[in-house]
């Protein structure tokens, strides 16, 4: 296997801890949650395009916490409400099945009566893809203030949710993450790659390699991820088949442009 | 594998669309560019070409005229190719040459020698429509009462104008002179107060023989220009004009103090050594 094939694994889209990098930005927002985390608010806000980083942010900040406080993470869409109350059931009360009778009302209930002793943070990703109707749950749920959420939703969604009055009054904090700019995008290569221990490979990026992978991407992390992998899929043809085609000792923006063109960011 | 190769054509559609035309259609429009520039430039140097022969073969076939002392100066104009008809006359400009140009009176004795002549003839059934009137005026005239009288203009800048009386029965040519020309560039110098034209007017003023006004007006060029070393020797020389030597000697000895002249010492050298 070449080491453009070993290194296309690293770029596949996947939403974990270990694939945060740590940019200058992303670790402010970081922060920023955190101190949002430790207010006494009833909801939070994380807003952004897709393939921003919302996801692997809210990963990281769990794995990083949930031993040292009670953190949990919902990162797909439950769209049972009934299971939806028995994930919170059992969040609350550490792994407790819920009885077969719980009911809304009567989960509210028993968050009034643990509330002094109970507090729970949740961070609710992909939350716009949650019927109305389970999003009026969750309001009802926090403002017991036994659960915190976290919800992590598209901005294109934002305005919809921002729209309802119950959510204006309890969305104390707003954090809207944004797509990278060409220095982002050349530190998270770089680490990506490097993290993979593949240095040569990471000697083979230049400035002038960057600006024109966040120019065909807009800077969005995902984007560049597919970009990426279509690059190393193409040097890896070329390596088995012409290497005297990729002999060059940097990334050709020729490939790049292939690889754009593939993807569809550029048109023949 | 095949698909890399597809896409590598695609590559190369997408580079020839982007990034070869642009480039050749940039150059061939450069190229398109130059040419007409080159054209308009060549076409108006041809054009140029054009007027100054117009100009030069109009200049050459004008019968020397009883110009001024100053020479007219009109600016080359853009004209088209066709043939053109004579340049309308200007206001004369003055050019603050340091010698004037005399007028050339020699077609007056042409003129004379002509009209006797034809007077002694007077067979000529079609004269030129030129000399019509005084040929008009000349058939009535018996050819010993003709006595032309060409008074040669004395001073530089004046006009010579040739005229015909019938009362007299005889042909009389006037010259009037005129102080226009020198009016005029009183006037223009108002408007400019150019140091040169000044030590111009100074020059013509000393050339006609008014030296008061030559010093005048050589005081007005040094006020403006004081190093301008024509209107300190003009000045100078006004001055042992109007038997002021004194004057003459301590100017160019002040300017010869700041200043180094050959010519304004070599003046003094002289002026110093002669006895009067």
């Amino acid at each position: 296997m070449s080491k453009y094939k070993e290194l296309q694994n690293a770029f596949i889209d996947k939403v974990e801890a270990d694939e945060y990098i740590g940019l200058d930005t992303s670790i402010l927002f970081y922060n920023k949650l955190m101190e949002s985390i430790a207010k006494p608010l009833k909801m939070i806000l994380l807003f952004g395009k897709p393939g921003t980083g919302k996801s692997v942010l809210l990963n990281k900040i769990y794995h990083d916490h949930k031993d040292e406080r009670p953190l949990f993470l919902i990162s797909t869409p439950i769209l049972s409400e009934k299971e939806f109350l028995h994930t919170l059931y059992r969040f609350l009360f550490q792994g407790k099945e819920p009885p077969e009778d719980l009911t809304f009302n009567r989960f509210i209930q028993m968050l009034h009566a643990v509330k002094d002793e109970k507090h729970i943070i949740v961070l609710l990703d992909e939350a716009q893809l949650y019927e109305p109707s389970t999003m009026e749950k969750i309001r009802l749920i926090s403002d017991t203030r036994a659960i915190k959420f976290v919800v992590a939703l598209h901005k294109t969604d934002r305005e919809d949710l921002i729209a309802k009055e119950h959510f204006q009054s309890r969305i104390w904090e707003t954090i809207e993450l944004k797509n990278g700019t060409v220095h982002d995008a050349q530190i998270y290569l770089q680490k990506k790659i490097v993290q993979k221990n593949f240095f040569e490979v990471a000697n083979m990026l230049t400035k002038r390699n960057v600006k024109l992978i966040h120019r065909l991407t807009g800077g969005n992390y995902r984007e560049i991820n597919k970009l990426m992998y279509t690059l190393l899929e193409i040097y890896d043809y070329y390596e088995k088949n012409q290497p005297s085609k990729i002999a060059a000792p940097t990334f050709q923006n020729k490939y790049i442009e292939m690889a754009g063109l593939k993807l569809g960011y550029i048109h023949a | 594998m095949h698909d890399i190769e597809a896409l590598e054509q695609a590559w190369r559609r997408y580079r020839l669309k982007k990034k070869v035309l642009p480039t050749v259609l940039g150059g061939v429009l450069l190229l398109g560019g130059a040419g007409v520039y080159y054209f308009m430039s060549k076409h108006s140097q041809t054009k140029e070409q054009q007027i100054h022969h117009i100009q030069k073969q109009a200049l050459s076939t004008k019968p020397a005229p009883s110009a001024p002392a100053v020479q007219k100066q009109t600016p080359p104009r853009p004209m088209p190719s066709a043939p053109q008809p004579p340049i309308p006359k200007k206001k004369a400009k003055p050019i603050a040459s340091p010698t004037p140009i005399s007028p050339d009176l020699a077609f007056l004795e042409d003129l004379q020698k002509r009209l006797r002549n034809k007077s002694s003839s007077s067979t000529s059934p079609h004269p030129p429509a030129k000399a019509r009137k005084t040929v008009q005026k000349k058939r009535d005239i018996a050819p010993s009462a003709v006595k032309p009288v060409a008074k040669k203009p004395k001073q530089v800048n004046t006009a010579a104008v040739v005229s015909a009386t019938s009362a007299s029965k005889s042909l009389i040519i006037h010259t009037h002179k005129t102080n226009n020309t020198l009016n005029t560039l009183i006037q223009r110098f108002n408007q400019s107060k150019d140091p040169k034209l000044a030590t111009y007017i100074a020059q013509s003023f000393y050339q006609k023989g008014n030296y008061k006004e030559a010093v005048r007006w050589s005081i007005i060029a040094n006020s403006i220009d004081p190093g301008n070393e024509t209107s300190w020797l003009l000045f100078a020389k006004a001055k042992v004009a109007l038997r002021q030597k004194e004057d003459a000697v301590n100017a160019l000895r002040t300017y010869l103090n700041q200043y180094s002249s050959k010519k304004i010492r070599a003046y003094l050298e002289m002026i110093e050594a002669s006895s009067w």
